[in-house]
């Protein structure tokens, strides 16, 4: 069957687990050829100049689309090159306190044809700069990467968490071993760093997950990790984030808390005997929800809407 | 008070190389910063209107006059022929063209944003500007592919600058000569292009030479964008053509004595650029055979370049989207069909 048309995703699309592998199968599975652009590889081995006129040359084919994705590092001048021969989209994943160490992505976003970032905040912080609209979409996962899997007892734990260690992250682990909870945490300062199936034997291994976002100070901004537990079918302890609740329910798809002393009471609510069906339930409600909602499928699919193309 | 409701860029009529540098780029970005919701025009030379085309609604000529005074363009301003260096626009003349370009637009209803007067670095320096590749209108494009439409060589742009006003900043015309027919000779097909008035190499001809001299009119520059951007590359000594080839990203090879000025400083989009300087400011110095060993070399950079760009070009068609397809698919399970009666023989061997 002919693609419905050609999408250029300028981004990293060559490392296993970077979300633009996502985004591009999405584009696939709706049909579209996803033509991609390893950018930082070729900046890496050819320069700026190159980097440039090949993205110029791929504008020519006059794609439906050209995806720049966040593109930290390169001249804007070239995102509105592109866009005198294709609608261009900006594409940015990450919050305010990321925003202000790659200004640059502002003036991307004010050259290309439209903007989205996944966080409310970032996008209207980003319009305030532009005068444009800059639209709020969240990054999806693929269900068919973060599945429910086996349980492996070397993973078994009250709660895990999978993230890069910080000194907020730490001290929750330390909590909650205080407090006697079961708790391994796993990334970047952890122990080892888990991708793919590893990632979702942990979710399955594991009573319940814990997700702690890198900001919380950003209207409508959290971590896809909350999706990437759901698709997987944990029960999720989320600190909570201003205007989470539009999105996923407290006691319902998930369980707030606000700081450690919080959560440990939680968990002793929600660990015990009797819960353990509702925790089913929750788990359940969230996975269903995200699978419901928040595919890359759906991103994409607004994506589609919103270029027109 | 009237609304304002409509925005006037000029009237200008500075040289070319000083309103593509430190004028333009300034004018396009107050177009779509604070004038976005005004009607946008533009005042200048009838044959400088393909320069506005992406940010101006309705562009003017100047009034006839003015054109016909004969004075020299190549200037900060408008001068007469014997003006000296630095002079500007006589303040009589300079107030009937205000007052003449005011029948394009209602003053009360207009701002008007005019390029300051005379050698003034403030806009160049102190302001932003805003950067776009000059693009031609569609009918110089179609000009320009029918006229290159059985051309399968490399094409190079020659303009031989020839001015009455500083001759001395005149490369001689037999280097420009030797150095189109050697161009030829090494396969090249050369456009020349200029004016009549202030180019060299008005008559020459030959094989695999297109004169565009003879035919320039009002749209000539139009046509010198569309050819800039057919062009392998530009050969030009430090005059206009150096300002339209850099903004129309058109690689450029420069003889002159300001490399710093044409090669970086003005060359805004980074247009790729080799610079000859000339010894001593001596413009007749430059030889042919040197000029062609530069653009030899040169010639061959922007070949290699070329090639890398492709190769990226077609890495992200072929290895790179077979990379992210086998990151992003599991391998297909492959299913083998078992030969039944070979096993129960097995089996039957076993038991």
């Amino acid at each position: 069957m002919l693609p419905k048309g050609k999408i250029v995703i300028v981004g990293v699309l060559n490392v296993e687990g970077s979300t633009n592998l996502y985004m591009g199968k999405a584009f696939e599975k709706l049909g579209y050829e996803v033509i991609p652009c390893n950018y930082r590889t070729i900046l890496q081995k050819y320069g700026p100049r190159t980097l440039e006129a090949t993205l110029f040359k791929l504008s020519e084919d006059k794609p439906d689309l050209m995806v720049f994705s966040k593109c930290n590092g390169i001249d804007s001048l070239i995102i509105a090159k592109c866009s005198m021969n294709c609608k261009t989209w900006l594409w940015y994943m990450d919050g305010l306190a990321t925003l202000s160490t790659v200004p640059e992505i502002i003036e991307h976003a004010n050259m290309a044809d439209y903007a989205s970032c996944t966080g409310l905040g970032v996008a209207n912080y980003i319009k305030k700069h532009i005068g444009e609209d800059v639209h709020h979409i969240l990054e999806g996962i693929d269900p068919e990467v973060y599945r429910p899997t086996l349980q492996l007892p070397g993973y078994a734990a009250d709660i895990s968490f999978i993230g890069t260690a910080n000194q907020e992250r730490i001290e929750y682990v330390q909590t909650l071993s205080e407090a006697g909870i079961d708790i391994k945490a796993y990334g970047n300062g952890f122990n080892e760093e888990i991708h793919g199936n590893m990632f979702n034997a942990v979710c399955s291994s594991s009573t319940s997950m814990l997700a702690l976002s890198a900001e919380y100070t950003t209207q409508e901004y959290f971590s896809d990790r909350i999706m990437r537990y759901g698709s997987c079918g944990a029960f999720v302890f989320h600190k909570y984030a201003p205007l989470m609740e539009k999105y996923f329910s407290d006691g319902e798809d998930l369980v707030y808390f606000d700081t450690p002393e919080s959560l440990v009471e939680a968990i002793k609510f929600y660990f015990h005997p009797d819960k353990t069906d509702l925790r089913i339930q929750i788990a359940n409600n969230l996975r269903n929800k995200v699978l419901s909602n928040y595919t890359w499928v759906h991103s994409v699919q607004k994506i589609i809407d919103t270029a027109e193309i | 008070m009237q609304d304002i409701n409509t925005v006037c860029f000029g009237p200008n009529f500075s040289e070319l190389g000083w309103l593509l540098s430190r004028w333009h780029g300034y004018c396009r970005l107050r177009r779509f910063t604070e004038f976005k919701n005004l009607r946008s025009i533009a005042v200048d030379f009838d044959w400088r209107y393909p320069i506005y085309s992406d940010f101006i609604d309705d562009f003017y000529p100047l009034p006839k006059w003015v054109s016909e005074l004969g004075w020299e363009q190549d200037c900060y301003e408008l001068v007469p022929p014997d003006a000296h260096p630095g002079a500007v626009t006589p303040n009589e003349v300079y107030a009937q063209i205000l007052a003449d370009c005011q029948k394009y637009y209602d003053p009360k209803t207009t701002w008007t944003v005019r390029p300051p007067r005379g050698c003034n670095f403030f806009i160049q320096f102190k302001c932003k500007q805003m950067w776009k590749p000059l693009e031609p209108s569609e009918n110089a494009q179609v000009f320009v592919n029918s006229l290159l439409y059985n051309v399968y060589n490399d094409v190079v742009l020659v303009s031989a600058r020839g001015r009455k006003r500083t001759p001395q900043r005149n490369v001689p015309e037999f280097v420009w000569n030797k150095l189109v027919d050697m161009l030829v000779q090494y396969g090249f097909t050369v456009v020349i292009t200029g004016t009549k008035d202030s180019s060299f190499l008005g008559n020459k001809i030959g094989r695999n030479i297109i004169n565009m001299i003879p035919r320039t009119g009002v749209d000539g520059l139009d046509i010198l964008i569309a050819l800039m951007k057919k062009a392998k590359f530009s050969i030009t000594s430090q005059s206009g053509p150096t300002h339209i080839s850099l903004q129309c990203e058109t690689p450029a090879y420069i003889v002159g004595h300001e490399a710093q000025r044409h090669s970086i400083d003005e060359n805004y989009l980074n247009t790729p650029a080799m610079f000859r300087t000339v010894q001593n400011n001596i413009y007749a110095a430059i030889t042919s055979e040197k000029m062609l060993e530069d653009v030899l070399v040169f010639n061959q950079q922007l070949t290699q370049s070329r090639n890398i760009v492709d190769l990226a070009y077609k890495t992200c068609y072929t290895e790179d989207k077979n990379i992210m397809h086998n990151l992003i698919y599991e391998p297909p399970i492959v299913f083998y069909q078992i030969d039944t009666d070979n096993m129960r023989k097995e089996l039957a061997n076993v038991a």
